[in-house]
């Protein structure tokens, strides 16, 4: 049974001007120790369908029309708030992006990480080590900020946020995701704020914590680069749809849907000459009032009839590897 | 820690200065012949010159100013024509019974206005908020003098529950003095019977006074919780699994109340003003009522005197208040 | 090809703002509530003279042979102890304190606008020493500060109004010079002096008309409060002098009275807080709608 598992996952979101139909039947599958790289460019429904999973989005303006979120074998979506409650942090962890904005400034960095301890504890109490109560999930900490790379981690537990480099705040973030030990979890644009050399120090950092723990990643982000060099598996976003996914070597050398072989192409190489950027035409559709049928046809130079008829179902090209569209791109065929 | 604080001081020294010159100029461009009130209508021209000299009156004004000041550094805030006294006997004399009051006011305003701001931003939007919010409204609206004689009406004329007026009544033997709040003073010498005594008599001047910074505090509150829900650090909270209720009065309640906390400090200045119309009301024997006492018979030193007081307490309440906001906030501590 | 045939010309931006800004008002119930009072109260200010039933005793008559009588069909308020009709009385006041909230908040909002436009504009030395002056005022609670003036200047609504608005005008400056100093940054007035408008120029044609909503918006907001000092100075003592009626001062007579003859201070009082009541709604819906950083 996979770890997570999303099937037909629809979701609208109510705005001012209208009801926008943001994912539109996601399907993904997680299994332990895989790291999914969630791929698309902004407004594709990537951070919603993260967001879905630990049921972050605010039900109000959000209506989940169809489809299942099953974590375990269990549908979140009928889950009570109580019992999500007890699922976060415990078993399904979550990275934001911004590390300034995520922790609160006014409470050390300690502080946050036991009370997260002390709630995952409550769960499953094996996790706090020897005195446990307060002083095992104090211990708990300060281990798992030398874990992430913090130095000195015993004397710098007791500072407050604001006097960490941004680098070092994602790294407490990190920190305080994994404390409670998830077996799940979504990491939404990680490194997104960060320089690009501490970027590489983190996805180190997040490779090394899910071959310890044994988690399945789901990764968010709009860098192809991050996803080759940090997934084992990549789903390709757009408009509310997964067009493609699969193992990541696969998808990335061998691209079969046209958006993924357009991203793949526009990405600048050495011998590119100037001026020479091969970019996509078009815009992404409104989400009020899509495009019937495959959203991306609009944009797409292979798209005929059949394709604005209806959302074109995923088919598997390869084990593992299964694209949403009806003219997928051969290897070594047109460009 | 202690530079912060040294810090402020320094820099109350030039408004002190800046408020004696003020309320000196006040004092003397004013068209009113205090001596010659005092004197009677039946003295001669030499009995009011005497008058006049006695109180230093015929010198050049700055002069008069110089030797105020230096005598204020000294403790000698003038002399009261009119109770034949110092101004500062007068100011020892009165001030407590202002102080018990205001500290009545403030504990009631913040003791209810801070749960219900939390609880009027949790139930944000729905009715309960909306009534609160009219209700604000009415309360900073409504007159305090005009409540004030309300609460006489009903509680004191009507029910006959309540004392109606003044602060201990004359027959009983107030208890002995250690910081003139007659409550605290019963309480420390086990006086019951005064300590009940007192407190009725407080009872409504409190109340009429604390609607006002109340309706204020509530609303800042439930602002400052409302902004602070929002935060990107409370969605963080949520997805690592800490409890509704750990998250609001924990965390949300100290991101919240340091913005509340100016406008408390800000509240407690505006009440040592607005006494006067309450003592006004109750007979309530403080430096309100020995305010308007003096300024309708044109004395003018217990004025200034008053605003002096007045305007240092309000200072070492802003103080305070300061050094609150940087315990509670430690991004301030180093600015 | 005539001109009937052209499509009407766009409607500018900022009458299309103020169009928005009015339907949105007109959404909140509150704040139609507190217009409605506020008109009301403008109107019982403007002819209350003439709709007083006893009008003689506006002017200082008095009737002893009626003093306290409850409240009847021929003394709505009933009647206080000189026997003059109460309800009179209180339509009387309302002009008094409308007329003397308006001077204040106008002259306060005019001071404030010419100080903090000063301070803002000219910026460092000049910005500074006034600036300094203003905090000052803050540091001393208005009401004293009137007390004090009105009571040295002697009785009459015109020294109370001044005494007030020495106590006001700060907020005023200092909103002012915050908005002036916004302004100042943005690229429209750099725009301006490339072109080679004059400092005045800017100030009066750039910046001032941006500054004219939110000074609108504290002026109403603050016309509750202002209302409010003027009463409570009557009520210390300080201020009109009889026989001109002003609800302050009445309660301050009142108290006297109490229990027995309740109805001449719980109206004169009701009408102080319907006035100020309406005010405030009013000020806080035209906030809510005008100034879009004070969302609620």
């Amino acid at each position: 049974m996979a770890l997570l598992e999303i099937r037909d996952l629809h979701l609208a979101m109510r705005s001012f001007d209208g009801e926008a139909h943001v994912l539109n039947g996601i399907d993904l599958s997680v299994e332990r120790g895989e790291v999914w790289g969630l791929v698309g460019e902004t407004g594709c429904g990537k951070s919603l369908t993260g967001l879905s999973v630990s049921r972050l989005v605010p039900a109000p303006p959000a209506r989940y029309m169809q489809g299942e979120i099953r974590f375990d074998g269990r549908d979140l979506l009928t889950l009570s708030e109580r019992e999500m409650q007890g699922l976060r942090g415990h078993r399904i962890g979550m990275i934001f992006q911004d590390p300034t904005t995520n922790l609160n400034p006014v409470f050390r960095v300690g502080t946050q990480l036991v009370d997260v301890a002390l709630a995952a504890a409550r769960r499953e109490p094996s996790i706090l080590p020897a005195p446990g109560g307060r002083r095992g999930a104090r211990a708990l900490a300060v281990q798992m900020l030398d874990k992430v790379g913090i130095p000195d981690a015993a004397g710098r537990i007791d500072d407050y946020p604001h006097q960490f480099s941004g680098g070092m705040r994602q790294r407490v973030l990190i920190a305080m995701a994994l404390i409670g030990r998830p077996d799940l979890l979504i990491a939404d644009e990680p490194t997104t704020a960060l320089d690009v050399s501490v970027q590489a120090q983190i996805l180190k950092l997040l490779k090394a914590m899910v071959a310890e723990f044994g988690m399945g990643v789901v990764l968010i982000t709009h860098n192809l680069g991050v996803v080759a060099q940090t997934c084992s598996h990549v789903a390709v976003m757009y408009a509310g749809n997964i067009v493609e996914r699969g193992p990541v070597r696969t998808v990335l050398t061998a691209p079969a849907h046209p958006y993924t072989h357009a991203l793949l192409r526009a990405i600048p190489t050495r011998g590119v000459p100037r001026g020479a950027l091969a970019g996509l035409p078009g815009t992404v559709p409104n989400l009020i009032d899509p495009p019937p049928g495959c959203r991306f046809a609009p944009r797409c130079a292979r798209a005929t009839a059949a394709c604005t008829a209806a959302v074109p179902p995923a088919a598997e090209l390869a084990p593992g590897h299964a694209v949403a569209c009806l003219h997928p791109v051969r290897e070594g065929a047109d460009a | 820690m202690l530079f912060f604080i040294l810090r402020r001081l320094v820099l109350l020294l030039p408004v002190l200065f800046g408020l004696t010159v003020l309320m000196f100029v006040i004092a003397r461009v004013l068209p009113g012949d205090p001596v010659a009130l005092a004197a009677g209508p039946n003295a001669t021209a030499a009995e009011i010159a005497r008058l006049r000299a006695e109180f230093g009156l015929d010198q050049p004004l700055l002069m008069q100013y110089l030797a105020y000041a230096w005598g204020l550094l000294q403790g000698d805030f003038g002399y009261s024509i009119f109770t034949r006294r110092p101004v500062a006997d007068d100011l020892i004399a009165f001030l407590p019974a202002t102080l018990e009051l205001v500290f009545a006011a403030m504990l009631l305003a913040v003791v209810l206005g801070i749960p219900g701001g939390l609880a009027a931003a949790v139930w944000a939007n729905r009715w309960p908020d909306y009534a609160s919010r009219v209700a604000a409204l009415a309360a900073i609206s409504m007159p305090r003098f005009f409540l004030g004689l309300l609460l006489q009406l009903l509680f004191a004329m009507w029910l006959m529950w309540l004392p109606l007026g003044g602060r201990f009544p004359i027959i009983l033997d107030p208890p002995a003095f250690v910081t003139g709040f007659l409550t605290i003073d019963a309480l420390i010498a086990g006086d019951r019977e005064a300590f009940v005594t007192a407190l009725r008599h407080l009872c409504l001047p409190a109340i009429a006074m604390c609607l006002s910074p109340l309706a204020t505090i509530m609303r800042m509150m439930r602002a400052s919780t409302i902004e602070v829900l929002q935060q990107d650090y409370v969605t963080t909270a949520r997805a690592v699994g800490l409890s509704p209720r750990l998250i609001v009065f924990k965390y949300v309640t100290k991101n919240a109340l340091s913005a509340t906390l100016t406008v408390i400090g800000l509240y407690f200045g505006w009440l040592l003003g607005g006494t006067v119309l309450v003592e006004t009301v109750f007979d309530w024997p403080g430096i309100g009522l020995y305010a308007t006492r003096s300024i309708v018979s044109q004395d003018f030193m217990p004025v200034i005197g008053v605003a002096l007081a007045i305007g240092l307490l309000f200072m070492v309440v802003n103080l305070i208040v300061d050094v609150l906001y940087g315990v509670i906030n430690p991004k301030v501590r180093y600015t | 090809m005539s001109d009937a045939a052209l499509p009407p010309p766009p409607e500018s931006a900022r009458s299309l703002a103020w169009r928005r800004a009015f339907f949105r008002f007109r959404q909140s119930g509150l704040s139609m509530l507190g217009a409605a009072i506020v008109l009301l109260v403008i109107f019982v200010a403007i002819f209350g003279p003439w709709l007083a039933p006893f009008p003689e005793h506006v002017a200082g008559g008095v009737d002893t042979a009626n003093r306290f009588r409850p409240p009847s069909w021929a003394h709505p308020f009933g009647t206080n102890e000189l026997g003059q009709d109460v309800f009179s009385l209180v339509l009387a006041g309302t002009r008094i304190s409308v007329l003397a909230g308006l001077g204040v908040v106008v002259i306060a909002a005019l001071v404030g606008v010419v100080v903090g436009a000063i301070a803002g504009f000219a910026g460092g030395w000049t910005d500074e020493i006034l600036m300094r002056l203003t905090d000052l005022k803050l540091v001393i609670p208005g009401l004293i500060l009137a007390m004090a003036v009105a009571a040295a200047m002697g009785p009459g609504i015109v020294n109370m109004v001044i005494a007030i608005s020495l106590a006001w005008w700060p907020g005023f400056a200092r909103l002012v010079r915050g908005e002036v100093l916004a302004k100042k940054e943005e690229a429209f007035v750099t725009a301006a002096r490339a072109i080679g408008a004059s400092p005045a120029r800017i100030l009066f044609r750039h910046i001032l008309p941006n500054i004219v909503s939110p000074v609108m918006v504290k002026m109403s907001l603050d016309m509750g409060f202002a209302i409010l000092t003027v009463a409570s100075l009557g009520f210390i003592g300080i201020g009109v002098r009889p026989p001109t009626p002003e609800w302050g001062t009445m309660l301050s007579v009142a108290r006297a009275y109490m229990p027995d003859f309740w109805w001449t201070a719980v109206f004169p009082g009701a009408a102080m807080f319907l006035a100020i009541f309406g005010f405030n709604l009013l000020g806080d819906g035209l906030r809510d709608v005008l100034d879009p950083r004070a969302r609620r």
